[in-house]
Order: structure tokens, then sequence, then C-alpha cells
């Protein structure tokens, strides 16, 4: 378990997964022998739900003590937008590159990895609609519940549009790559892809994670408090 | 190598059929062969105790649902003009060539095919039920095509998911594009 009065750099030297999530919560490399609890001061960040998002990163069980307050809520959507944006700003094109270079490098027309590169514009369309819900429907509605709003509950938004787990889509996928592909393919490029594919695959995993164990909880406690 | 295999020749055009079973006859003994004019003519268990399909670029357009289940037992063969319209990950026979570089081709083709597993570990069953989820049948569709029961059905769906380690339904779709069980398109 990681805890306030540790060395930053440590803690990533140590669980290097770590590295998206401190860029997610903005904080620049260069932040030498400073503890956890010193750099949130720096950034302006909330140091337990800090704590809690990274404990929930790398341990499967954790379990935030208290639930999250209203400031804590604000902040973790913040973070959630911040991925949000990040996978369509950097890991999409990332993993587009990757494939694209595959497909122009590959000796003759390669079917199969024309077949990967479709299945993987069909979940990032899926991700697309799933993030725009996010950002259109799903927040607003919990900002207007932090924000005490009157009446907010009742314009709850429906469920969100996506029906199959991306992440285990994104998990199939990255396996057809390692057993399936047949033909000339430019190995390097392979791997680029492969491990672009995995990043994704965690970050979308750990994100349903943040939502599962502390945001919805902690909103399903606005409504029932703003029902009353 | 090669021998005590048996070898189903599936041609319409009887003079490319004989052809065909007098060049493997003369190049590789001691394996069995037969020509058909259509792959229908064998019933299942006879089907699967041919080691290979031969099969002629025409018919297998017309008979791909039957030989598709069978897909690593297949080869198709046709001219320079089917080799170009054949859309699938099966591997093709150009006959435009000389003698001995198609029976090399033959060759390899026929030390490849017996050397491979059986489209990873699955049955011809389970090959069918996986391709007609790839084409995004339900179940209860599924059963009726086939003739069996949905509950068969949930359990090959159950069997071939632990088989293969997909974990969704798109990675079936994923798995049958791969693997030239359905084309994309």
């Amino acid at each position: 378990m990681i805890l306030s009065d540790m060395k930053l750099s440590e803690v990533i030297l140590q669980h290097y997964v770590l590295m998206p999530v401190i860029r997610r919560f903005n904080i620049k490399l260069g932040f030498g022998e400073k503890t956890i609890k010193r750099v949130c001061e720096e950034y302006n960040l909330d140091t337990d739900l800090f704590l809690a998002v990274i404990n929930l990163y790398i341990q499967q069980t954790y379990v935030m003590e208290h639930p999250l307050t209203v400031g804590q809520v604000a902040a973790t959507v913040e973070y959630l937008q911040n991925t949000n944006n990040l996978i369509m700003q950097s890991q999409f094109p990332n993993v587009e590159r990757h494939l694209r270079a595959l497909m122009s490098n590959s000796f003759e027309h390669n079917k199969t990895i024309g077949v990967i590169n479709n299945f993987f514009q069909e979940i990032k369309n899926e991700l697309l609609a799933g993030i725009e819900y996010d950002n259109k429907q799903r927040f607003p509605y919990i900002e207007r519940l932090c924000s005490g709003e009157p009446e907010a509950w009742a314009q709850k938004p429906a469920d969100s549009p996506v029906k199959e787990p991306v992440d285990e889509k994104i998990f199939d996928l990255r396996s057809m790559l390692m057993k399936y592909l047949t033909g000339e393919a430019d190995q390097n490029l392979c791997y680029a892809v492969f491990f672009a594919l995995f990043t994704l695959e965690n970050d979308i995993r750990q994100y349903n994670k943040i939502c599962e164990r502390l945001l919805n909880p902690a909103v399903n406690n606005l409504e029932k408090n703003a029902e009353r | 190598m090669l021998k005590d295999r048996k070898i189903a020749v599936i041609t319409s055009h009887f003079l490319e059929g004989r052809g065909l079973c007098s060049l493997l006859t003369e190049n590789f003994s001691g394996i069995g062969i037969r020509l058909l004019a259509s792959p229908v003519e064998l019933s299942d268990s006879e089907s699967n105790s041919y080691d290979l399909f031969l099969v002629s670029a025409d018919l297998f357009v017309l008979h791909f649902e039957y030989l598709l289940p069978r897909k690593n037992k297949v080869v198709v063969f046709g001219n320079t003009l089917s080799a170009e319209l054949h859309h699938s990950s099966l591997p093709f026979l150009n006959v435009n060539t000389s003698e001995s570089d198609f029976v090399k081709q033959i060759d390899n083709l026929l030390n490849k095919s017996i050397s491979q597993d059986n489209n990873d570990g699955l049955t011809v069953r389970e090959t069918e039920v996986l391709t007609l989820v790839a084409k995004g049948l339900l179940n209860k569709e599924i059963a009726d095509q086939l003739g069996i029961s949905l509950h068969t059905v949930i359990s090959h769906r159950k069997n071939i998911a632990s088989k293969l380690g997909i974990k969704t339904v798109s990675g079936f779709t994923m798995y049958a594009a791969m693997n030239g069980l359905i084309s994309l398109s």
C-alpha cells in the first residue's frame, strides 16, 4: 500500500504502470526527492484521492476507507476527463500510426493486418461513443449533483450505450494479433501495436474500476441525499 | 511422410480431375486418391477420413459453407484469373505454371496442411457454430439452422470460448475473420 510520506519517484520506479496516472493528474517530471504529500500540495491535488487512485491501480483489492467528498467527486471527474482526452489525443493516434505503418510496410497486402485494423476502428468508435456519453451526459449530471442544483437527480441520464466490456474486446484483439497473424509483417511494429493495445486495455480497465469503486458509490450517496 | 494419406480431388471438370489425379499418383506414391464431382457426395464420416481436399475454385465458391469448417484440410486450385478472385486465407494453387513448379507447390502444401492442427482443436461442429455466431446469428437461429438444440449451441459456444481463450462475441467474429471463416466487406 502506498502512503503519503513515501517518495513519489521511488513509488513510480517500482510501479512504472503509474507513469500515465501522474500524467493524467498533470504532474510533470522532475519532482526530485519530494514525498507524495508535498507533490500533491504543489499541484493543488487532493492527497487522499491521489493515493486512492494509485493504490487502486496497483492493487486489485484496494478499498478506500471513507467515501469520496463532494470536492473529491469533482476532482475524480476531472481526472477521468483527462484520461478520456489522452485516449483520444495520444493513445488512438499511437495505435493507428503503428497500424498504418504496419499495413504499408508489409510485403504484400496482408489480410490479417487489415482485419486487426478493421476491428480496432470498430472498438475505437465504440469507445468514442462511450466518451461522448460521459462528456455530454454523465459528467455534466454529476457536476450538477455536486453543485447542489435542486432537482438535479431527476435528470439522471439513461445508461451508457456501451454493451460489451471494451477492455475485453481489446484483450481479444490483442490475442488475435498474437495468435493468428499470417504472412509477412514487421515484427517491431507488431510489438508496438501490441503494447499500445495493452496499455489502452489496462487504462480502460482502471477507468472502469475508478467508476465502480470510487465514483459510483459517491454519486449514489449524493442522489440519495438530494432526494431527501 | 505422405504415405497412407487420403486425398479427395473435387472438380466438375473430368479432364482436369483425371490430370490432377495422375499427376498426384506419379509424384506421391502410396497416397489414396478419390475423384469427386462435388463434396456433397461424401457422407460426414467419409469426409472426416480424408486428410486433404483439393477443390477447384468454382466448386469452392459453391460449397464454401461445407468446406470452411474443414478449412485446414482444404487447398483450392485454379488459373490466374480465379486466383485474383480468390478472397479467402486458404492456400491457393495456381495451375498456370510449369509442371515441376506445380508439383513443388503441391508438395509444400501437403506437408504444411498435414502438420497443422485441425482448426486449433475445434471440432467441425464447433467451427460451424463459431462461423454462424460470427455472422451475427442468434443462438436460436443457429440451433434451427444446424438442427441441434439451443442447449447444445450454448454448450458449443462455451467450449469454443474456453478452447480459444475468447472473452467477447466480437472476439468470435475477429477469430473467424482472421482465419478466413468469414470475409469482412
